[in-house]
C-alpha cells in the first residue's frame, strides 16, 4: 500500500462528506466499474428475459439476491484505483475467487440483508478477514460514522424501485402517436415476452447505474474510517517531509560534487598540492590495512565466540540472589499469595493479567489512602487535644476532685497532718495545755488543724491554693450539704480570725479568747461526731 | 503549719500602732463613703483606687465609655484637698504639654521654666492611649522616680503624686497601645464593668434629685484629706506586718506567671513590689495590722493583669489574663504555718 500514490486527497472527513467522495469516485471510474458489473450480471439478465412464463418473478429475485456477488469485483477495482492502479475488467473479475467461496457464500446468505453491506464488503474483499477478526474489525469501523451506510442502502433500494417505473414512463412518453398503447395496460394481465423484456431491461439498467455509486459510497465510508483510525494523513505528511529532506540532501550533494570537481580542475590547472592533502595521504598510509581475508571470521574468532557463550552459560551469570527488606505489613499482606498465584497462573490470558495488574495498582493506592487517612485522624486528635488542653485540664481536675470525694479521706492536706492519728484524743484539753504552757501559736494551730480535719473528713473540697478565708467561705457554701451547723461555722470563723492574727500578724490573742476557743472545741466538733 | 513557740500576750490594751491602724482604716472608710455618694455601686473599684493611692502607685482605669471612670477620679480629687490636674490626651499632644518647657522671658532676658500640668498631686490622664508613644513616655520618669526633667534640669514632684489614667478598650482605631514599660509603672489596672440594676437605679434616683442635667454634681463630696494625710496613710501602710510566708507566697505567685503555659511574658520584680504594697494598703483599708494571703489574692488580678502577655494560642481561644491569673491563684499553694 503506497500512500504516496493515492488518487484522492487523504484527510479525515465527516461521514456524509465521505459519501460525496464516493460519488466523485463513482463518476471518475464509472465505466470501468459498470463494465465489470454488467459482465457479471449479464447472464442473469438474459435468464430473466428468456425465462417463461414471463410472470414468474424468480429470475428477478435471484438477480436481486446475487447483487453482492456482482459488487465484490467493484470493490477490488476501487481498492486499486484509489492507489493509482486501475485494474482491467479481467483482473478485477479474476480477484473474485480470492475473497473465498465460503465468504461469498456468507455474503449471499445471512449477510445478504445487512444494511451496512456496502461498507463491510471491503473487509472481505480487500483485507480478507474472517471469523472473529472480521467481527472485531467491523465493530471498530462501525464505532463511528456507520449510519450513512445504512441510509445509502435504504436510498439505493428506493431508487432501484422508482427508476424502472420512471424509465417505463419515459419510453411511453416517447412512443409515436400512431402507436396506440395504454400505459395502464402494461401492468394488467399476463405479461407478454415483450413486456417482460422491457421490464427486465429497465430494472437491469437502473440496477447497473446505481450499483457503481452504491459500492463507491460504501467504499468511501470504509476508506474514511481507515484514514481516521490509521492516521494516513499524518503518515503522508511525514513522508512528504522525508521526500523534501532527501531532495534537499540530493541537491546539496550535487552542488558539493560539482564544486569539488571544479576545485580539483582548478588545482590541476595550477599544479598546486595542498599540504593538508599530503598529510591525509601520509595518515592513510599509517592506517592498518585490512585485507578481505582478514575480515572474514577465521577459526580463532569462532573459538572465541564459543568461549564467550560458555562463559555466559556459566554459574557466574546465573546466580540468583534473594534480598529481603522491611516493608509495612499491610502494604504487602497479599504479596506472597499474589506471587504464588502468579506462579500457578502463568498461562493466564493477557486480559486476566491486565485486570490483575489494575487491581494491584488500585490496591496500592487504597493502602496509601488508608495510611494517609490514619495520619489525618491522628493529626486531628492531636490538634483537638492541643486546642482544648485547658478545658481537658480543668475537666481532669474536676474529675480528680470527684475521685477524691469517692476516695478514702486523705491523710495530709496543705502539708498538714489531718489524720485522726496525728491529733491527740482530746483536742480541747491538749490545746489548752499548750496555751497554758505558753505555746500560744501551737495551741491555736492545733485547734485550727483539728477543725480542718473535721471538715475534710466530712467531705469538704479544698484546693491547695485556698487561703484560710477561702476555706471558711467554702465551708459556709457547703454547710448545708456537709451538715455543718451555724455554731460550727461561727466557731470556725472566730478561730480563723485568731489564727490569722497569730500566724500572719504575730498577734497573740487574749487569754480569755484562747481559753474559750480551747474549751469550746470539743463541744462544737466532737459531740456531733459521736452522735453520728 | 509549724507550731512555733510564741509567748502569749495576756495584755489586751491596744498598742499605739494598733490605734493608728484603726484610725487609718476609719479614715479610708470615710473617704470611700464620700466617694460612694456620687460613684454608686462600684465599691470594689473605689477600694482599689484607694489601695493604689495609699500604696504609692498609679492606676490605669479601663472600661467602656459611660461607666464613670472620670467621675471616680474627679470624686477622689474633690475628696482630696491637694492639687489636681486633668489632661485630655489627644494625638497631637506633645510631651512638653505635660511636663512643661523652657520659655524665654524677654523682660528678664532669661529662660524660665514653665511647669506643665504634671506638677500636681493627682493627675488625671484621660484616654491616655489617644496620645502617641512619645507623649506617653513623658510620664515614665515621673511615675517611677517622682521627678521631671525639663531642659536638662530635674524637678521633684510634690508628694503625694498619683497618676490616674483612663483608657477605652472598645474604640481602638487611632489609638496607641501603651508600651510595656509604661504599663509596668501602673501599680494596678482596674477594670470597670457595668453596675448592677440596683446600683443603676440608685444612681438615677440620685440624679433625678439634682438640678444639673447630665452632669454629676460633686458638691455632696466633702474634702476630707490633704496631702499630708495621704503621706501619713502611706507611712502607716508601710508598718503593716507582712509575714515571710506571705512574702514567699507573693514571690511564688509572681514567678508562677513566668513559668505558666500560655503566658509568653510573665510579671517582673516590680510586680512583686506592687503586689506587696497593694496588699499592705488593702490590709490597712480593712483595718488589719497584718497582711494575709487573702489580701494578696484580692489584689492579684489588678496588680498583674497588665504585666503578663498571653500566647497567641490562648488569645485565639478567647482566654483572658484574668482567667489565667485565677488558675494560677488556685494552683499556687497558699502559705501554711
Amino acid at each position: 500500500m503506497d500512500l504516496n500514490s493515492l488518487e484522492v486527497e487523504i484527510r479525515p472527513r465527516r461521514s456524509w462528506e465521505a459519501l460525496d467522495l464516493g460519488l466523485l469516485m463513482a463518476r471518475r471510474w464509472f465505466f470501468p466499474l459498470l463494465k465489470v458489473w454488467l459482465l457479471l450480471s449479464f447472464p442473469f439478465y438474459i435468464w430473466t428475459v428468456l425465462h417463461r412464463p414471463a410472470s414468474d418473478t424468480l429470475p428477478y429475485f435471484v438477480f436481486w439476491w446475487l447483487k453482492p456477488l456482482f459488487e465484490l469485483p467493484l470493490v477490488f477495482m476501487l481498492g486499486n484505483a484509489v492507489f493509482g492502479d486501475l485494474p482491467t475488467v479481467k483482473e478485477s473479475i479474476k480477484k473474485l475467487p480470492k475473497a473465498g467461496i465460503f465468504q461469498i457464500f456468507l455474503n449471499l446468505t445471512w449477510r445478504r440483508l445487512s444494511p451496512t453491506r456496502s461498507m463491510d464488503a471491503a473487509i472481505v474483499a480487500l483485507e480478507g478477514l474472517k471469523g472473529e477478526r472480521r467481527k472485531q474489525r467491523i465493530r471498530t469501523l462501525h464505532s463511528d460514522g456507520a449510519s450513512p451506510a445504512v441510509w445509502i442502502t435504504v436510498l439505493g433500494r428506493c431508487l432501484e424501485t422508482i427508476f424502472p417505473f420512471a424509465l417505463l414512463a419515459l419510453i411511453y412518453a416517447l412512443l409515436p402517436e400512431n402507436v396506440t398503447f395504454e400505459f395502464s395496460e402494461f401492468f394488467e394481465g399476463e405479461p407478454t415476452p415483450l413486456q417482460n423484456f422491457i421490464t427486465a431491461t429497465c430494472i437491469y439498467i437502473c440496477a447497473a447505474v446505481t450499483a457503481p455509486f452504491y459500492v463507491a459510497m460504501g467504499f468511501a465510508l470504509y476508506l474514511n474510517r481507515r484514514i481516521q483510525l490509521e492516521a494516513w494523513d499524518i503518515e503522508i505528511a511525514f513522508r512528504r517531509l522525508m521526500q523534501k529532506q532527501e531532495q534537499k540532501k540530493k541537491f546539496n550533494s550535487q552542488i558539493l560534487s560539482t564544486s569539488a570537481v571544479i576545485l580539483v580542475g582548478l588545482l590541476l590547472c595550477f599544479q598546486i598540492t595542498p599540504s593538508s592533502a599530503l598529510d591525509l595521504e601520509e595518515k592513510e598510509e599509517e592506517k592498518p590495512q585490512y585485507t578481505l581475508q582478514e575480515l572474514q571470521p577465521d577459526s580463532n574468532l569462532l573459538e572465541a565466540k564459543e568461549n564467550i557463550f560458555e562463559v555466559l552459560e556459566g554459574d557466574e551469570f546465573h546466580e540468583t540472589e534473594i534480598k529481603k527488606t522491611a516493608r509495612l505489613k499491610f502494604f504487602n499482606s497479599d504479596d506472597k499469595d499474589e506471587e504464588e498465584e502468579e506462579e500457578k497462573e502463568e498461562d493466564d490470558t493477557w486480559l486476566f493479567n491486565s485486570i490483575k495488574g489494575l487491581a494491584s495498582i488500585f490496591g496500592g493506592v487504597a493502602s496509601l489512602a488508608e495510611v494517609l487517612l490514619w495520619v489525618v485522624v491522628i493529626g486531628l486528635i492531636l490538634f483537638l487535644l492541643f486546642k482544648y488542653r485547658h478545658w481537658l485540664s480543668d475537666s481532669l481536675r474536676g474529675f480528680k476532685a470527684n475521685q477524691r470525694a469517692d476516695k478514702p479521706k486523705p491523710s495530709s492536706l496543705f502539708g498538714l497532718e489531718i489524720t485522726e492519728e496525728s491529733l491527740p484524743e482530746d483536742i480541747g484539753a491538749s490545746a489548752l495545755a499548750l496555751w497554758q504552757q505558753g505555746e500560744a501559736r501551737a495551741a491555736i494551730a492545733l485547734l485550727y488543724r483539728a477543725s480542718l480535719t473535721q471538715l475534710v473528713n466530712r467531705g469538704l473540697e479544698i484546693y491547695e491554693g485556698f487561703t484560710e478565708q477561702e476555706c471558711l467561705n467554702t465551708t459556709k457554701d457547703q454547710a448545708k450539704q456537709l451538715a455543718i451547723n451555724n455554731e460550727k461555722i461561727q466557731y470556725l470563723a472566730h478561730l480563723t480570725r485568731v489564727w490569722q492574727r497569730i500566724a500572719y500578724g504575730h498577734l497573740t490573742p487574749e487569754n480569755e479568747i484562747a481559753t474559750d476557743l480551747c474549751q469550746r472545741w470539743n463541744p462544737t466538733w466532737v459531740r456531733d461526731s459521736e452522735d453520728e | 503549719m509549724t507550731d512555733s513557740d510564741t509567748t502569749p500576750n495576756s495584755n489586751s490594751t491596744p498598742s499605739p500602732a494598733q490605734n493608728s491602724f484603726e484610725k487609718a482604716s476609719t479614715f479610708t472608710q470615710a473617704i470611700i463613703t464620700e466617694i460612694k455618694k456620687v460613684f454608686v455601686g462600684q465599691d470594689d473599684i473605689i477600694e482599689q483606687v484607694l489601695v493604689a493611692l495609699i500604696g504609692g502607685g498609679h492606676v490605669l482605669l479601663e472600661g467602656v465609655p459611660g461607666l464613670g471612670k472620670t467621675l471616680l477620679i474627679r470624686s477622689l480629687s474633690k475628696c482630696f484637698g491637694g492639687d489636681f490636674s486633668r489632661v485630655q490626651f489627644t494625638p497631637d499632644l506633645m510631651p512638653s504639654d505635660i511636663t512643661g518647657h523652657a520659655m524665654f522671658n524677654a523682660a528678664k532676658q532669661e529662660f524660665e521654666i514653665r511647669k506643665g500640668p504634671i506638677f500636681t498631686n493627682l493627675l488625671l490622664a484621660d484616654e491616655i492611649n489617644r496620645a502617641p508613644a512619645k507623649t506617653q513616655a513623658a510620664l515614665l520618669e515621673v511615675m517611677q522616680e517622682g521627678q521631671v526633667t525639663i531642659e536638662g534640669e530635674s524637678f521633684s514632684i510634690d508628694s503625694p503624686f498619683m497618676v490616674m489614667a483612663t483608657q477605652n478598650p472598645v474604640e481602638q482605631e487611632g489609638t496607641y497601645p501603651l508600651p510595656e514599660a509604661e504599663l509596668d509603672r501602673f501599680m494596678l489596672k482596674i477594670l470597670i464593668d457595668y453596675p448592677s440594676a440596683e446600683s443603676e437605679f440608685a444612681m438615677l434616683a440620685q440624679m433625678s434629685n439634682q438640678n444639673s442635667a447630665g452632669n454629676f454634681n460633686l458638691n455632696p463630696i466633702k474634702t476630707l484629706m490633704q496631702g499630708k494625710h495621704i503621706e501619713e496613710l502611706r507611712s502607716i501602710a508601710k508598718r503593716v506586718t507582712i509575714d515571710d510566708e506571705v512574702l514567699n507566697y507573693i514571690v511564688k505567685l509572681t514567678r508562677a506567671t513566668r513559668e505558666w503555659s500560655g503566658i509568653v511574658r510573665g510579671a517582673g520584680p516590680r510586680a512583686s513590689i506592687a503586689l506587696m504594697s497593694a496588699s499592705r494598703a488593702l490590709a490597712l483599708i480593712r483595718g488589719a495590722e497584718f497582711v494575709t494571703p487573702d489580701d494578696v489574692k484580692q489584689v492579684l488580678l489588678p496588680a498583674l493583669r497588665h504585666r503578663i502577655l498571653l500566647s497567641a494560642a490562648m488569645e485565639i481561644e478567647g482566654v483572658n489574663t484574668d482567667e489565667v491569673l485565677r488558675d494560677i491563684s488556685i494552683s499556687v499553694e497558699a502559705p501554711r504555718h
